[in-house]
């Protein structure tokens, strides 16, 4: 609260000195205690990146294990020492897939991206619960520290799945880990909630909901699956913790348990979980791609209703996970037909994103760059979860490589690939520096490159027969294994090369302008980085992808709106930097 | 309503302390506060459903072990616990009306009175527990009660367990061989209860001689029903709690004058939590009291 | 260069030669097949269409001094919009009912098939003939429909041989029922596709799949685990050896004195054993005997209680006079230098009379 009356004071002070949100104040409290939904997005994206980091790691790991046929790290010459080494390896993936997902796929785009950008989005001051905005920060941080003390005891070697009854019975620490995710979850439910209030409640006058930015749709979206489904992984992982603790027997068929209804369960929430993220990822592509064509999106009805239908439909595709376990086929049927039904929406979005390339006047920066990346690479995995999605096809390629490939190619070539675009376009307005364009198309390059060295071959080896999470396997598969390992080096290069620019550029960056890339939504009528308070006047709502009254403006190296007819004049709530300076 | 009429200097005041900065009027600011708790209950409805559906899941298959567990719960306990948190919840309604009109004392007292509800509910709860602890009606290897006499059902199946040496083998990793015996379907893993295979209240002699009204035979996995009973009400004794320790913060604040008629909507919000709470109750009240 | 060599270029070829499916082996392999390769096709036709489009977008109008806005303003088209959804979802009705209608097929059991029982737990698999043959190795008579009746002893695996087209978790606490028929005879190797821990990616077997005589006489021999290769009489602890395999013991128990899931058998007999309740006790037969019949009722300190029940197998109809169960105890003597007149099973190891089977 405190901060928000000294942070209004600054706005007024008659200092040279820009005062925004990054550094005033300054003291570290003022940050880990913060209220500002920036703050704590920026807070967000900087654990994220820790994990991601962790958790490639892990991947670099498991992709070095996998060079030769009998493991290179863990391996053992007796059939009881490879089972030691085995289960380190198995520690290793369960890490690497509990981290990734519970960790960054999930919260970081609605909690560093979302948190960052939406109310700056919407045209509002803050979220509408900035105090369990930073509760669910904490909570985050809680479930990570909890995860990583697990990692030190002896790290669950469930795999991120935690099927029952294998993780009722090892003889890791589960709990550590489950109660780690519980945590999670409840984060992952109060930021959800925090944004549907904030949508409903918080948008300034004029800012309609079909005057709201898409990527503020998918968030909306995301924010239903949050709020309605991680209630039930919160009672699965609780009955999980049960069955470890007291016994309970729910789950435990040596106690007249069902194990399948755990997988339902864990499903019911994990399906829709996928969504929760690749919505916001396609979000942020609906945002990048018409800026970057300096032209209006395509279908903005289509992309808005759609994420909505993906989240409504995405509840009653669970099963799919269960085509081999034994559920009737009858059920097996219907979420067969589901799931092709959802497909399409996620599908068509792609021909949206063409239509509007189509006649435009295409700019190839980092993030438009990372854009099409996406499109493509999430045709890909699009396209091979239909077979997933196909019963009789599934009954063979399920369980393997090719499952690996297909959710590599969703997870890793569309939601973080998206993320990075994301913060790459953000980045001026984040911290108020631009970045070397250069070395920022080099690295999508590489990274293209190496998402695709990696997960194709996966692809090829899992149609051939190649079960996942082995330790290691047949003699046959290594030429693809091997091509795998090789496409994971080359994506960490791209990470470093990554790492290293943007780190530079928190440093040594040019200064960033308002609005460098001629974007039409209200974040970029803020100066970079905004104020405490993000609007010093109540913005002016208008057509967030009417990008004909925008004019580049080599002096600033940034865009300015013209004013013309029959558009709303924002060119004086453009803070220029020199007005700012003698304001 | 508020807007219309004038405010005093002091209501004023408390409407000007409590705005957050982000919010531009104070009924912006109750309506956000309303929507998030209404979808804050909506998770925890969601919550309860993952085992409902458990139950419901697990009653479509096995019936019989409903029907033969529930006779040991005390349906005159839950009655009275249903109309403990009846009252409770129309005491807490109540409170909200009073704080709308700005009586203090008269809200004091409903908050008192709801913790007492809660309390009590809490205490009876408490007790059935200690019962069934008592009565070793717990759940997975912990189901161990006493059927060999007290009208109380028997056990046949038992002796479909293999039994060398006297002792029991212990149930992990038992069911396979129920699984060979050609039992399709679930298995139905052996009970881990007592042989009694000795004295004159050894199994055959009292199966016999049960009331008719009981089913004579123990259905398999009994000890499910009792983890899911315990883990309902469990969940459900846990917001109880909570909401006790929300009344005893509300006291507090009201006593401590924070709340007017322009001001109430913590009171609003934990009212909504109370019915919520109050609501699983109704369903898990016949759901597992009123299996007959 | 090691991985240059390691490129088998027959192994490529076999990859590719089936649009990157194994070549078809059973008698639902092709309607997989077919599937998969109209799959393929939409999805090649699809992913050529998009990156082709995007990419040449991407050069045609691409931002120059010239181009500094869109040429176009249309942002809305309702009936290239219904076109561009309607085609997709005409595409994947047809694969949704193509995957369902051969489904069918592989879901469907045959009536009067063959039944073979598939055991599985941590980590072997070991399956059961109607001749009470036990083996590690699965074989399937070509051109015959057989039916798997699959458990689990412990936790979740999954039955997956890729040549065969066929994939089913084994869920413990249920008999799952598959069917296959095996219609190129060969040699194949079934993986374990659900994670089931330490050993997964080593709980493989190896498929037969042969002609009906040779299967015949394959499980016969397995069948008779009394004799060696040349007919002689097999002393007891060579028996236990086997059984010490096909019953899976090998998966927990190392004989070399290294630490598994379960104690080593490695001077276990005759020794003096630290149970979980504090006393000790000396592992003579009657104990050997109780450990592996209902090893719950004696836990060793320091060991998880996960041991399946071996009465069905070791006692009873499975086994009179407890020949197996002694076999299995010789075997444990045969490797404990421990090993005094206790411990031993009193039936004597040499075959002097011969063996009733």
């Amino acid at each position: 609260m405190s901060h928000a009356t000294t942070a209004t004071i600054s706005t007024t002070e008659k200092k040279p000195v820009e005062h925004h949100y990054l550094n005033y104040p300054r003291t570290i409290s003022s940050w880990l205690l913060t209220l500002d939904h920036k703050r704590i997005g920026i807070m967000y994206l900087t654990l994220g990146m820790l994990a991601f980091f962790v958790g490639g790691l892990m991947a670099e790991i498991i992709r070095t294990q996998l060079l030769v046929p009998k493991g290179l790290i863990f391996n053992g010459s007796t059939i009881q020492a490879q089972y030691t080494a085995f289960k380190h390896y198995n520690q290793v993936f369960t890490l690497h897939g509990i981290i990734m997902v519970f960790m960054v796929l999930v919260p970081i785009i609605p909690g560093a991206i979302g948190n960052f950008t939406l109310p700056l989005l919407l045209g509002a001051k803050d979220v509408a619960f900035p105090r369990l905005n930073l509760i669910s920060f904490w909570l985050y941080v809680s479930g990570v520290i909890l995860a990583i003390a697990s990692m030190i005891f002896g790290a669950a070697d469930t795999g991120w799945t935690f099927y029952t009854p294998y993780s009722i019975t090892t003889d890791t620490y589960v709990v550590f880990m489950v109660s780690g995710i519980f945590l999670l979850g409840f984060s992952s439910i109060f930021t959800g909630l925090n944004f549907i209030v904030t949508i409903h409640k918080l948008r300034p006058p004029g800012m309609s909901w079909f005057r709201m930015p898409l990527f503020v749709w998918a968030t909306y979206a995301t924010s239903a699956i949050q709020v309605a489904a991680t209630p039930v992984i919160g009672v699965t992982l609780l009955l999980l913790i049960l069955e470890r603790v007291m016994g309970i027997g729910i789950f435990n068929p040596a106690l007249g348990g069902n194990p399948v209804l755990f997988q339902h369960f864990f499903w019911f929430y994990s399906h829709p979980a996928v969504y929760i993220m690749i919505l916001p990822a396609m979000g942020i592509i609906s945002e990048i791609i018409p800026v970057f064509s300096r032209k209006h999106i395509f279908g903005y009805e289509f992309i808005a209703f759609s994420s909505l239908a993906i989240a409504l439909i995405g509840f009653f595709v669970w099963g799919h996970h269960l085509f081999v376990n034994g559920q009737s086929a009858e059920l097996d049927a219907i979420f067969s037909f589901l799931t092709f039904l959802v497909a399409v929406p996620s599908g068509v979005k792609i021909f949206n994103w063409m239509a509007t390339m189509y006649k435009g006047a295409i700019v190839l920066k980092t993030p438009m760059l990372y854009a099409i990346s996406f499109i493509v690479l999430f045709t890909i995995g699009g396209l091979t979860g239909v077979v997933l999605g196909a019963l009789a096809t599934d009954v063979v390629l399920h369980d393997t490589y090719f499952v690996v490939g297909h959710f590599h190619y969703v997870m890793f070539g569309g939601t973080i690939i998206a993320l990075i675009g994301a913060i790459h376009y953000w980045w001026p307005k984040m911290f108020g520096r631009m970045y070397s364009e250069f070395w920022g198309r080099i690295a999508c390059v590489i990274l293209f490159i190496g998402v695709n060295v990696t997960f194709y071959p996966q692809l090829i080896v899992g149609a051939y027969g190649m079960p996942r999470r082995y330790a290691s396997y047949l003699p046959e598969y290594q030429p693809y294994m091997d091509l795998s390992t090789i496409g994971a080096y080359i994506q960490l290069v791209a990470f470093l090369i990554m790492a290293a620019y943007l780190l530079h550029s928190l440093f040594r960056g040019r200064k960033a302008p308002a609005n460098p890339w001629g974007g039409a939504t209200l974040e970029w009528t803020t100066p970079s980085p905004p104020s405490h308070d993000n609007f010093d006047t109540t913005p002016v709502v208008g057509d967030p992808y009417d990008y004909s009254n925008l004019v580049y403006d080599p002096a600033l190296d940034g865009y300015i709106r013209v004013d013309r007819e029959g558009s709303h004049d924002y060119a004086s709530t453009i803070p220029m930097p020199e007005q700012q300076a003698g304001h | 309503m508020s807007e219309a009429i004038p405010l005093s200097t002091n209501e004023q005041e408390i409407l000007r302390k409590h705005l957050a900065h982000h919010f531009d009027t104070p009924q912006q600011q109750f309506e956000s506060g309303k929507l998030g708790m209404w979808l804050f209950l909506a998770t925890e409805l969601l919550l309860f459903s993952g085992l409902f559906c458990a139950y419901a899941v697990y009653r479509a298959l096995h019936p019989d072990i409903f029907r033969f567990a529930a006779q040991w719960l005390d349906w005159t306990s839950g009655l009275i616990n249903t109309l403990v948190l009846l009252s409770s919840g129309f005491t807490m309604a109540w409170g909200i009306r009073l704080a709308q009109m700005g009586k203090k004392k008269g809200l004091a007292v409903c908050l008192i009175l709801t913790m007492t509800g809660g309390l009590t509910f809490l205490a009876i709860h408490g007790y059935e527990y200690f019962d069934k602890y008592r009565e070793r009606l717990l759940w997975g290897t912990l189901y161990n009660p006493d059927l060999g006499g007290n009208g109380k059902p028997v056990l046949q199946e038992a002796s479909a367990a293999p039994l060398v040496g006297g002792s029991q083998p212990a149930r992990t990793g038992d069911w396979p061989l129920l699984n060979q015996l050609g039992q399709a379907g679930y298995i139905v893993s052996h009970s881990d209860i007592a042989p009694a295979a000795d004295g004159p209240s050894g199994i055959v002699q009292s199966a016999a001689a049960e009331p008719a009204t009981l089913p004579p035979v123990q259905p398999y996995n009994v000890q499910i029903f009792f983890g899911i009973y315990f883990i309902m009400t469990g969940l459900h004794s846990f917001h109880v709690i909570v909401g006790v320790g929300l009344m005893t913060w509300l006291l507090i604040r009201t006593l401590r004058n924070d709340f007017g008629p322009t001001y109430y909507a913590p009171v609003d919000y934990v009212g909504l939590y109370w019915g919520i709470v109050d609501m699983i109750w109704m369903f898990l009240f016949p759901l597992l009291y009123l299996i007959h | 260069m090691g991985l240059l060599n390691q490129l088998n270029m027959a192994g490529f070829r076999d990859m590719l030669g089936s649009w990157g499916l194994p070549d078809a082996g059973s008698s639902f392999s092709a309607e997989v097949q077919i599937l998969w390769i109209f799959c393929y096709i939409v999805g090649i036709f699809f992913t050529v269409l998009i990156v082709g489009v995007t990419l040449w977008f991407c050069i045609r109008y691409r931002y120059t001094d010239k181009r500094q806005h869109a040429e176009s303003s249309v942002n809305h088209n309702m009936p290239l919009e219904i076109t561009w959804s309607v085609i997709p979802l005409i595409i994947v009705m047809v694969i949704f009912a193509l995957g369902f209608k051969y489904y069918m097929d592989i879901d469907t059991i045959p009536a009067g098939a063959y039944n073979i029982g598939v055991s599985a737990q941590k980590w072997s698999w070991t399956f059961t003939y109607p001749n009470g043959a036990i083996s590690n190795t699965l074989y399937l008579p070509a051109n015959q429909p057989v039916e798997l009746s699959m458990t689990s002893k412990d936790v979740l695996h999954g039955f997956w041989i890729p040549e065969l087209s066929i994939q089913k978790d084994v869920v413990p606490g249920r008999i799952m029922n598959i069917w296959i028929n095996g219609i190129v005879p060969g040699k194949y190797i079934l993986q374990c596709a659900e994670y089931c821990g330490a050993g997964h990616s080593l709980m493989l077997a190896n498929v037969v799949v042969e002609s009906r005589e040779e299967f015949d006489s394959d499980i016969a021999k397995a069948a008779d685990i009394w004799t060696g290769p040349n007919g002689q009489l097999l002393p007891l602890h060579k028996v236990g050896e086997k059984l010490y395999d096909t019953l899976g013991c090998l998966g927990c128990h190392s004989v070399d004195g290294s630490k598994g899931t379960g104690p080593t058998w490695k001077n276990l007999a005759g020794s003096s054993v630290q149970m979980a309740n504090g006393l000790s006790l000396t592992a003579d037969y009657a104990y050997l005997k109780q450990a592996i019949l209902y090893p719950g009722q004696k836990m060793v300190a320091g060991f998880p209680n996960v041991m399946p029940n071996y009465s069905q197998q070791l006692s009873g109809a499975a086994d009179p006079d407890s020949k197996k169960l002694n076999a299995i105890i010789w075997y444990i003597n045969s490797v404990s230098n421990t090993a005094n007149n206790a411990s031993k099973p009193p039936i004597p190891d040499n075959p002097t009379t011969p063996a009733a089977k």
